[in-house]
């Protein structure tokens, strides 16, 4: 005879209990997947770029939006790439955009250098190098070049109108290279991981001369009266004397951390912020410190000099404003940004603009610290 | 005499072997006081950013070679951890021998209190700590999460990751000169998820076997349990071959490493006869009794008739 089976409460209840268990499992797992995923995945802190009351930023992760100024606001004209184009993915950008009259050049994560089209946002040309790009472009207007530096330790020369690989090129040196390359009349300064700053020929690729630093140089480079000044690994920052092909200061000032940030150069003065949190004055002839400031985080954003106030944003966003001849703070924006900035700061008429991790874009008046937040309209 | 000397440091040795976990647990609560009281973040100071170091410094020995040196630090990290691991592996392979005594306990008695009291007789008389398998596991979380902190802080290899590294790093020259360490390693980028899904199939199957050594070692108490490490022995491999799709390859690494040496640990305290292969091996387990094969022995009573047999020997 046969018999209906009854529901069998323990293995229901056995039954129940592995549900329960495979959701904890799922739920877990998300929560790591995501903690981890966030944890690699690039953001990029390419500053914002104004040009012809047009404004190019990155406020997104591996997005680039265009946006014209209307009366005290602004208006979306595009967003690169597209969305629903999953056929290009930067995934971030690290370096500010090239703008030029017609086309828009920006180096990807993703190891590509992206043209696009200035009115429009379409793509005109990409070009993909061995590695993640880092460092920011540099353009030669006269010749039309667009010089890209890649993780995959080479420098590639660019026609800007197509993106075809100039003759001789790429120039390959011995590690990746993260800072930008320096372009000066016909040449053009290479700093790389490797630890050594090299001097090309901006239009053959060769090598003129190189240095031999010791560390890997990690910031970009920046020229003044005849010297280079970079950051190293080694948590020194560096000059070299280009007519001497040397190093310069007997004793290069040593950090806590690394000089990440661009320095910037006014007179005969360097300021360096570091990533122990403390912005460095250092006389451009000898290296000496003049001064320093410690600031409550890292700095890794290139400051800038704003009338006498000298602008620094620390790693948390908390921006200062110094005096530039003596380093005393004049202001802080205390607690203005509320999200990480990493982004170096850019002039925006007697403003400056500053761009947080998060797609935060802020205008500081320097002269009284400030902070104003200004929302984009949405594309 | 000597016996008796030999007795003395056999005891020693057997008291400090008890106390070990909790000598250890007492010294971090120690050091987490100091370090507060010295106004640092004792997670990152005390856990995340020595491993941070040593993998850095593994890296450097290892001529640059960050692959080698991640494989190299699981390697010492498990050496490090392995009385521990031995501890709990053998306090599990205890309480699996006791389990037909507590079944028949459970059995025999329905008074929660007097079934209470019963298994507690049982686990003096065994000399077995019903929490000794938790205790080392307990004292080994936070290095499996500072690890995983260590290695997604070294492996993320972005850029706002190196900036957050930098923090971490002693002020000591050989160590942050090193930075930013190589990230190619055989066919795998460290600081991105491998897409050639080689190694997310490797954790996988590692994790699978490592599951299944230390499920089918022990003897399920009842069908639930038996149910539940049925779950486990499938969803942990399927969760960590996933989470190795998405995570850096240099976490997978660790997790492939990690997975082989516990196997290797397994083998070493059950014994090769302690692991029934076959099981470990077979995807599903073999029903209990068949019509056919009623009277075959099953794997759990193979298990006990081998503990017999041992125990005659």
């Amino acid at each position: 005879m046969a018999t209906i089976p009854f529901p069998d409460t323990k293995v229901s209840r056995a039954w129940s209990r592995r549900r329960w268990l495979a959701l904890a499992f799922l739920a877990a797992s998300l929560a790591l997947a995501a903690a981890c995923a966030a944890a690699a995945s690039p953001r990029g802190w390419a500053p914002p770029v104004v040009s012809q009351d047009q404004l190019f930023v990155s406020l997104e992760a591996g997005r680039l939006s265009a946006y014209a100024r209307e009366g005290d606001g602004w208006r979306f004209l595009w967003r690169f790439p597209p969305q629903g184009n999953n056929n290009v993915r930067p995934q971030a950008f690290y370096g500010a955009p090239i703008v030029t009259d017609n086309a828009i050049y920006a180096g990807g994560y993703d190891g590509t250098v992206y043209a696009v089209d200035r009115a429009q946002g379409t793509l005109l040309w990409r070009f993909d190098t061995g590695g993640p790009i880092i460092a920011p472009l540099a353009f030669d207007p006269a010749s039309g070049t667009v010089y890209a530096a890649s993780d995959d330790g080479r420098v590639y020369a660019l026609d800007a109108g197509n993106g075809s690989l100039r003759p001789g090129w790429p120039f390959r040196t011995g590690e990746g290279i993260w800072a930008r390359p320096l372009l000066d009349g016909h040449t053009l300064y290479v700093a790389s991981l490797d630890g050594r700053l090299y001097a090309l020929d901006a239009t053959s690729g060769s090598r003129l001369w190189d240095v031999e630093v010791g560390a890997g140089l990690i910031s970009d480079p920046v020229l003044a009266g005849g010297t280079i000044v970079v950051g190293a690994a080694d948590r020194r920052l560096y000059a070299v004397d280009v007519a001497q092909r040397a190093l310069k200061w007997p004793a290069p000032p040593r950090a806590e951390n690394w000089f990440w940030a661009e320095p910037l150069v006014v007179g005969d003065t360097v300021y360096a912020p570091n990533l122990d949190g403390t912005v460095y004055a250092v006389a451009l002839n000898d290296g000496s410190v003049r001064w320093t400031f410690v600031a409550e985080n890292p700095v890794r954003a290139r400051p800038l000099l704003a009338g006498d106030v000298l602008v620094v944003v620390d790693r948390e966003g908390v921006v200062y404003g110094l005096d530039a001849a003596t380093g005393n703070e004049v202001w802080d924006s205390r607690p203005a940004l509320l999200d990480r900035a990493l982004a170096d700061p850019i002039p925006f008429g007697d403003r400056v603009l500053l761009t947080t991790q998060n797609g935060g874009l802020f205008l500081l008046d320097p002269g009284s610290g400030q902070v104003q937040r200004i929302t984009l309209p949405r594309p | 005499m000597s016996g008796s000397v030999q007795e003395t440091v056999a005891r020693a040795q057997g008291a400090l072997g008890r106390r070990l976990p909790a000598i250890l647990l007492g010294l971090v609560v120690v050091a987490i006081f100091a370090t507060v009281q010295a106004g640092r973040d004792p997670w990152h100071t005390l856990f995340v950013d020595p491993l941070i170091n040593f993998l850095v410094l593994f890296n450097n020995v290892l001529l640059g070679q960050f692959g080698l040196a991640i494989i190299l630090f699981t390697v010492f990290m498990r050496l490090l951890t392995l009385p521990l691991t031995v501890r709990q592996f053998q306090s599990t392979k205890a309480m699996s021998a006791i389990q037909p005594k507590v079944q028949e306990i459970q059995k025999k008695y329905k008074d929660p209190k007097r079934r209470q009291e019963e298994l507690m007789k049982l686990y003096r008389e065994a000399g077995v700590n019903p929490l000794g398998c938790l205790m080392p596991m307990l004292i080994q979380f936070p290095v499996w999460i500072a690890l995983y902190r260590a290695l997604i802080v070294l492996v993320g290899g972005v850029p706002e990751a190196v900036v957050d590294l930098s923090q971490h790093l002693y002020p000591w020259p050989y160590l942050y000169s090193a930075i930013p360490l190589e990230q190619h390693f055989l066919w795998l980028n460290l600081g991105r998820p491998d897409t050639t899904f080689v190694l997310p199939i490797l954790v996988g199957v590692t994790t699978y076997l490592q599951q299944k050594v230390s499920t089918t070692s022990s003897v399920a108490t009842s069908p639930e349990q038996q149910q539940m490490n049925q779950t486990l022995n499938l969803m942990m491999p399927l969760m960590f071959t996933w989470f190795t799709l998405a995570v850096p390859s240099g976490l997978g690494l660790y997790w492939l490493v990690s997975n082989i040496i516990s196997v290797g640990i397994s083998y070493f305290v059950y014994g090769r006869r302690g692991i029934d292969w076959r099981r470990v091996l077979l995807p599903f387990p073999e029903p209990a009794t068949t019509a056919r094969g009623a009277g075959k022995p099953t794997s759990a009573k193979r298990g006990e008739h081998e503990r017999r047999r041992r125990g005659k020997r």
